[in-house]
């Protein structure tokens, strides 16, 4: 398992460096920072969008899981880190490593868990915007292993545990919603919702 | 670098709050009389932000904010963003705006009024 886990890595991995635009672009989408706060800013517009207020609430209800979802998904990677660490691809490998070098744990990838988690509770409710932060929630995942800071393996798992986080939690939400509704209530009464 | 951080967010979620508001049609919010403005108001602030993250690691080699410090950082510049969308938006159109009548519960409000007047007329029954 291990081995075929290297062997794609070292695959991927072998794409850096042979042209600049694309190894420019890609460390681009696989910092820290970008498709985090992108999708975070799209749940921010998600808040006040909808033609009217059934598509609203329903924006809405996907938001507050998205961002439960988000909290959780960090949970989960921390746990996991609590009791498994994997060195980084660069610490192991030969790696055209385009990234500066992080040092905690490899599996699984922390911020591929959030921008999946956000992304799927978002495509849960709402198919197009979903779709658009699952594409780049996808692209995010495959920076990180072609900059060469995860494994595929780790990825994949982070991605695993979001999309199970985003179901559990719109599952939740729905089952909570006589809890879930007087909270949007208040929220609508002093405007904020 | 927490700050450039908080920053960034701060005004990209101005953008964003304006170009929102600006397509569902909440006056009461909205910086600007045309929806146009807000569209480009949105270009011109989430746009650096997006090139500035994209960048962030060419200006900050081996910058990391902590997952957790990142969270309070942004939900402090989201918070920031939406108090100073209302307090301007309601200074920018309180005069313009004014109404006797507020019909609606919710967002659909601020069509109307500013988030102030809102208020008001809720708590203090000045309908």
């Amino acid at each position: 398992m291990m081995t075929i886990d290297e062997n794609i890595f070292l695959w991927i991995n072998a794409l850096a460096g042979r042209l600049p635009a694309l190894d420019w672009l890609l460390k681009g989408i696989a910092n820290d920072y970008l498709i985090i706060v992108g999708s975070c800013l799209v749940l921010l517009a998600l808040w006040v969008w909808g033609s009217d207020v059934y598509q609203r609430d329903k924006n809405q209800k996907a938001v507050i899981g998205a961002s439960i979802g988000l909290g959780l998904a960090q949970g989960f990677v921390s746990t996991l880190n609590a009791f498994y660490y994997r060195p980084r691809p660069f610490t192991e490998l030969p790696t055209n490593l385009l990234f500066y070098q992080p040092s905690d744990s490899s599996f699984p990838s922390n911020s591929v868990a959030i921008v999946f988690a956000i992304a799927f509770a978002i495509f849960l409710a709402n198919r197009k915007v979903g779709g658009f932060l699952l594409v780049l929630a996808c692209l995010h995942a495959f920076s990180r292993v072609y900059v060469g800071v995860h494994y595929p393996f780790d990825v994949i798992v982070g991605a695993a545990g979001g999309i199970i986080i985003a179901l559990l939690v719109t599952r939740v939400i729905k089952t909570l919603d006589k809890w879930v509704n007087p909270v949007m209530s208040l929220a609508r009464k002093l405007y904020l919702a | 670098m927490a700050s450039e951080y908080f920053y960034l967010v701060l005004i990209a979620s101005v953008g964003v709050i304006q170009a929102a508001v600006a397509y569902n049609g909440f006056r009461g919010i909205s910086f600007f009389s045309r929806k146009i403005y807000g569209y480009l108001f949105m270009a011109l602030t989430l746009g650096p932000v997006l090139v500035a993250f994209f960048t962030w690691n060419e200006r900050n080699l081996t910058g990391v904010i902590e997952g957790r410090e990142q969270f309070y950082l942004f939900m402090l510049a989201i918070v920031a963003a939406i108090g100073f969308t209302l307090v301007l938006s309601s200074l920018l159109k309180h005069w313009s705006l004014r109404t006797n009548k507020v019909r609606h519960d919710g967002f659909e409000t601020l069509k109307e009024v500013t988030f102030f007047q809102a208020l008001r007329y809720r708590f203090l029954k000045r309908q």
